[in-house]
């Protein structure tokens, strides 16, 4: 995973994934946990889908 | 006549006139005044009658039941305040000070599933997933894992 540490106020940034698809086709379900300082939410899970072709 | 007599007898047979009585009197009032006008410890220990030690000790016992509660009207006592015990150093407390402070970090991230549409075998994809510090304090990320 590639993931700036800091963000400033206001900053964005981009986290990058890297999934490795498999031999079997289907739907992939996937998820990164991000944690940080946030205190509200301070263990985020984003979830991504993707079709592997046959 | 003859009952009179010896009243007016007993009356010339007394020892000290009127004259010589005056100033005894006035003495004895001056040696009593400073015996009488000193604390009742004095005059119960010069006293060397049992009698009335007995009764001077008998009017002490009260006096030291009087004196027992003393203590608390001569100092009172100060309630000192228990300072609050210091916070322990976890995120929580990091949290609430920056809670007291009212600048927060926020992490903004897809609530959504990405989808990535169709992906073919046995290949590994490199994708992004946009975040953003919406917050007004730094954004702290400390980890970023699969699951």
């Amino acid at each position: 995973m590639d993931f700036p540490k800091v963000l400033r106020p206001g900053q964005a940034g981009t986290i990058k994934v890297k999934v490795e698809t498999g031999k079997s086709p289907g739907e992939r379900v996937k998820s990164v946990t991000i944690k940080s300082n946030d205190p509200t939410d301070p263990s985020r899970i984003v979830q991504f889908v993707f079709d592997v072709k046959g | 006549m003859a009952l009179r007599t010896p009243p007016l007898l007993v009356l010339n047979y007394c020892p000290m006139k009127p004259s010589t009585i005056r100033p005894c009197v006035i003495l004895l009032a001056l040696a009593l005044l400073p015996a009488c006008s000193g604390p009742p410890e004095n005059s119960a220990s010069s006293n060397n009658n049992a009698a009335t030690q007995a009764n001077s000790n008998s009017n002490q016992q009260p006096q030291a039941q009087d004196q027992a509660p003393s203590p608390t009207t001569e100092t009172p006592l100060k309630v000192q305040p228990i300072p609050p015990p210091s916070p322990p150093a976890n995120t929580n407390a990091n949290i609430a000070a920056k809670t007291a402070s009212g600048r927060l970090p926020k992490l903004v991230a897809p609530e959504k599933k990405l989808d990535f549409g169709k992906q073919p075998q046995d290949k590994t994809i490199v994708r992004a997933i946009h975040i953003k510090n919406a917050g007004q304090a730094a954004l702290n990320i400390e980890s970023v894992t699969p699951s």
